[in-house]
């Protein structure tokens, strides 16, 4: 069989619906892509764990602490599941799970832009859960269907956990807003501060070229903008019945769809090149703890180096 | 000896679907194949000794020290009710109004 076979037998299963598995062959641009795109979501899981770790002893009860603690330990599973994931599709390419963390360490790896800013309130937190999740759980669902199998069966795992944290969002931010009228402001400025990093979240609205080969092989079947207008849908009746108000500029419906400010295109490019406001902290804390667990690292791989 | 048998369907999981007993692993699959392929919905058949199993029960594992419901759906079902008390579903419908 050519390769010219096997790439037009490989799209006739694409177009079939079929799920593609790790052992089964496919294009040179198949696999890279969807590595990327995966790498991307696991690293994103890593670096995700960092921004609410700050805030566990900080968090305001026991309960809460023992809710975030879990969160984190959530999202840091989500990324080992996902990088195994990654693991066997980069094999053949030689993209071992320790050249994806040293990519990520010595920053030439990207990770979602939200995790590049600073949560200075225990309100951040609470958004974060609500909106930051909400955002994720949108794009990570619409993955659940992609055409790489063994990424999808995972998906379904991760997005069931990230349903708890969204609920353990809406926990905090409803009770902030219960609360007297600082509490109402804390909850305010944090929703301002995360509405244009949220707008961000799902990339420019048009970034096709890029992403072609994502969409010729069913990996990616909705656009950034199909995958921005849901959220809004989803997230702007709840930010009123909360009585927050919309950020500035307010999104309006146009009767089509959610209008909303341009978010400034240029500070998202900056952010995910690493410029982001904590993009270099967090980075650093992630270089130190990959340097200082490389005994254990050691010693649980019987000598193999393993993440 | 007995093998494990797992079955993958097309685009699913491999699930256990039961044991069989054979002298090889070949064997185990031309058996495995028989038990449970030959309706022919199946994309791989895995067949695993037994021995080469490592098995933990959740009896033996020590249980929660508290109680940790914020680890689940169910612990949040307070939430749903305060939604509802700020009105959601009417905020919801007003949008639906507006457009």
């Amino acid at each position: 069989m050519t390769d010219a076979d096997r790439q037009a037998e490989f799209e006739a299963r694409i177009a079939r619906g079929e799920k593609i598995e790790a052992g089964d062959w496919m294009p040179l641009d198949y696999r890279q892509a969807a590595l990327k795109l995966i790498q991307m979501h696991a690293q994103s899981e890593l670096m995700g764990c960092l921004p609410e770790r700050e805030w566990i002893a900080r968090a305001p009860g026991l309960r809460r602490k023992l809710a975030l603690t879990a969160k984190v330990q959530d999202e840091c599973g989500h990324a080992q599941l996902i990088l195994r994931v990654a693991e066997d599709l980069g094999a053949p390419l030689h993209r071992t799970r320790e050249a994806m963390m040293e990519d990520l360490i010595a920053g030439r790896a990207k990770y979602h832009n939200v995790f590049h800013y600073p949560v200075p309130a225990w309100a951040d937190v609470g958004v974060i859960a609500w909106l930051v999740d909400g955002a994720a759980v949108i794009t990570q669902g619409a993955l659940i269907d992609c055409s790489y199998g063994p990424y999808g069966r995972i998906l379904e795992r991760i997005c069931a956990e990230e349903a708890v944290h969204i609920r353990h969002g809406e926990d905090i931010i409803l009770s902030l807003a219960s609360g007297d009228a600082s509490h109402r402001r804390e909850l305010q400025d944090a929703l301002n501060r995360w509405w244009r990093p949220l707008l961000h979240f799902f990339g420019p609205p048009d970034e096709f070229s890029h992403a072609a080969p994502l969409y010729r092989y069913a990996m990616r079947k909705q656009t950034n903008e199909e995958l921005r207008q849901k959220f809004l849908g989803r997230a702007i009746p709840q930010i009123r019945a909360v009585g927050l108000e919309l950020p500035d500029p307010a999104p309006h419906w146009d009767g089509q769809r959610w209008v909303y400010g341009d978010p400034g295109w240029d500070e998202w490019r900056a952010v995910i090149n690493g410029k982001g406001p904590k993009s270099a902290d967090r980075l650093g804390l992630r270089r130190l703890t990959w340097e200082e667990g490389r005994w254990i690292r050691e010693a649980v791989s019987g000598g193999a180096i393993a993440a | 000896m007995i093998y494990e048998i797992f079955v993958k369907a097309a685009g699913k999981a491999a699930e256990h679907s039961g044991s069989v007993t054979a002298a090889t692993a070949d064997a185990a699959l031309v058996f495995a194949h028989e038990q449970f392929g030959r309706r022919g919905a199946w994309e791989e058949i895995w067949a695993v000794p037994r021995a080469s199993l490592a098995v933990m029960t959740s009896s033996d594992t020590p249980g929660p020290a508290f109680d940790r419901s914020y680890r689940l759906m169910a612990g949040y079902k307070h939430i749903i009710q305060k939604w509802r008390e700020i009105d959601l579903a009417g905020e919801r419908q007003r949008e639906g109004l507006r457009r």
